[in-house]
């Protein structure tokens, strides 16, 4: 039998979606090749396993913030499609429309409250600070305190757990396409 | 876990709009059913968009690029069409251009996570190397991380396959709808992908 | 009088006729790379200026920012785009660190909330939204180098109300 019909059938009988037609053809298949049998229970299992240990959702970290950010973009959009005058106007009413991000970075504030990275806790809770300020990690070793002034507003951000930097570093070269893409962007919109 | 029906509307409680009645709203400008549409996908998109590249802070960045073009593409998308098709197709073709770029941009000189455009992203991780480094969501499973490591020696385009059939339960139409791509090249990834994957699990079970 | 000083504020807010309000300018930055050590001050290299005793008082009332020696590696001054990523190069002609900001939203009369994020040899190793200050300095204490630590002031210069 052709060996495309072969697969394709081996396919839908791991999904359990062979006709009855389909289910004979293979049985003659098999009785021709011992090992597949073997082959497509394993398949089988192989699926249930990848069904049982890889979800279908996760949520993005800081899921309110998620959106707020995309919501952002999708007002600057729709912005971006009005006639200038009104385009203008906007720009006064998008002061109000961040007003729940705010409030979402508040509530972030109050459940939070400890440091990232404290004690092999998940990295992904902001360090809390009277002035609202969060800090998201790429790493697991890294840590930060957050120091407030006196009125409250952050003064500094202390970072810990970065690779050094090698004392080689000159920071005297450019070497072409180092530069990060959305750098690249960043600067063709800016002066485009 | 069984996988989501891939379905949209599946799982809703009465009451809540379906998809096309969202987006019917959307067409006509209303910003919070955009959002709630989001609400209602950014765990299905984060997770498919993470399982493929493996970098979680390029999976914010690129998940909330999915939803932007979504958003510009809306006034285009027909009622007849099925919502989650189209917006995974969204997403595979957001995928398949950070491949792209990371492929050209890093030959020669880094190998490391390529950064991606757009604004500020609040990733918790970015993994340095997209071989073989353990999804967070599978850190405490041994198996799990044996599943990521068998995962990540296949092509994207064969990994994208297993993930849309085995995780989101899409049927092989929609698959091949997701992917552009013809059903016949649907059955034949499908079967490569876990023709590889049964031997690569199985003998990993057996040296245990 | 008026007439020249509505045309110098249109001016120094950069009003924008064009296409893109995004791009309009409402403020600047900034941002400057300190050595700080207690070693020996002139491991920072030639490149390494003595940092105004100003400067170093206001860092020595932070305690982990408090060293015997600091230099002064490198300044820019970025605008800050209403819409826009916009980044700091302060190890110019060097990429290896950079700051990438933007804004999030006001919040009152000289104060923004930003979103920045350190970068290092491409990557992006973290990322925080504070609120910045006119007038007031930010201190983000970063890797070590050369005996002693890298220091990355981040101060609001102008914001346009």
């Amino acid at each position: 039998m052709n060996k495309e019909i072969t697969d394709e059938l081996m396919v839908k009988w791991v999904d359990h979606k062979l006709t009855a037609t389909e289910q004979a053809e293979l049985e003659v298949i098999l009785l021709e090749d011992s090992e597949l049998a073997g082959e497509l229970s394993a398949m089988r299992s192989v699926k249930a396993k990848i069904q049982k240990e890889i979800p279908a959702s996760v949520e993005p970290p800081y899921p309110d913030f998620f959106n707020n950010q995309l919501m952002r973009k999708v007002m600057l959009d729709q912005v971006s499609r009005l006639p200038k005058e009104k385009a203008k106007r906007w720009w006064k009413s998008l002061q109000w429309a961040w007003a729940p991000a705010g409030a979402m970075a508040l509530v972030l504030a109050f459940l939070a409250g400890q440091r990232l990275g404290q004690g092999g806790e998940s990295i992904t809770r902001p360090v809390a600070t009277s002035s609202l300020t969060s800090v998201y990690f790429s790493e697991d070793s890294l840590n930060a305190e957050i120091i407030p002034d006196a009125e409250g507003d952050v003064s500094a951000i202390i970072v810990t757990g970065l690779s050094a930097i090698s004392d080689d570093a000159s920071f005297a070269e450019i070497k072409k396409g180092e530069l990060p893409v959305s750098y690249q962007r960043a600067e063709a919109k800016r002066f485009h | 876990m069984a996988p989501v029906g891939a379905s949209s509307d599946a799982g809703l409680s009465e009451g809540e709009p379906s998809d096309h009645e969202l987006i019917k709203s959307c067409q006509s400008g209303d910003t919070r059913a955009f959002e709630t549409l989001v609400t209602r996908h950014r765990g299905k998109v984060y997770a498919m968009v993470q399982n493929m590249i493996k970098n979680e802070a390029d999976a914010w960045d690129l998940s909330q690029e999915v939803f932007l073009k979504v958003w510009k593409a809306l006034p285009k998308f027909e009622a007849r069409a099925k919502f989650s098709t189209w917006l995974y197709r969204i997403a595979h073709n957001v995928v398949y251009d950070w491949l792209r770029k990371r492929k050209i941009d890093s030959a020669g000189e880094f190998d490391d996570t390529i950064l991606s455009e757009g604004s500020v992203a609040v990733g918790s991780m970015t993994t340095p190397n997209q071989d073989l480094r353990p999804d967070r969501a599978l850190e405490d499973s041994e198996l799990g991380e044996e599943i990521n490591a068998a995962m990540a020696t296949l092509s994207a385009e064969h990994r994208e396959t297993i993930l849309l059939r085995e995780v989101q339960g899409f049927d092989y139409k929609e698959i091949a709808k997701a992917m552009d791509c013809s059903l016949g090249t649907v059955m034949s990834r499908l079967y490569y992908a876990r023709k590889k994957l049964q031997i690569l699990l199985t003998d990993e079970q057996r040296n245990y | 009088m008026k007439p020249l000083l509505i045309v110098t504020f249109l001016c120094f807010i950069n009003v924008s006729f064009g296409d893109d309000p995004g791009k309009d300018k409402i403020g600047s930055l900034r941002v400057e790379m300190i050595f700080a050590t207690n070693e020996d001050g002139d491991r920072a290299g030639p490149r390494g200026k003595v940092t105004p005793e100003a400067q170093v008082m206001a860092m020595k009332e932070i305690e982990p920012l408090r060293f015997k020696y600091y230099r002064t590696l490198g300044v820019e001054n970025p605008e800050i785009l209403r819409s826009y990523e916009s980044w700091a190069t302060p190890l110019r002609p060097s990429k290896e660190m950079l700051i990438s900001f933007e804004p999030l939203k006001r919040e009152g009369r000289g104060r923004i909330q930003m979103a920045l994020a350190y970068w290092q040899s491409k990557r992006k190793l973290f990322q925080t939204n504070p609120t910045l200050v006119k007038g007031k300095s930010l201190y983000l204490l970063e890797p070590e180098w050369r005996g002693g630590r890298l220091i990355i002031q981040v101060e609001l210069l102008e914001l346009t109300e």
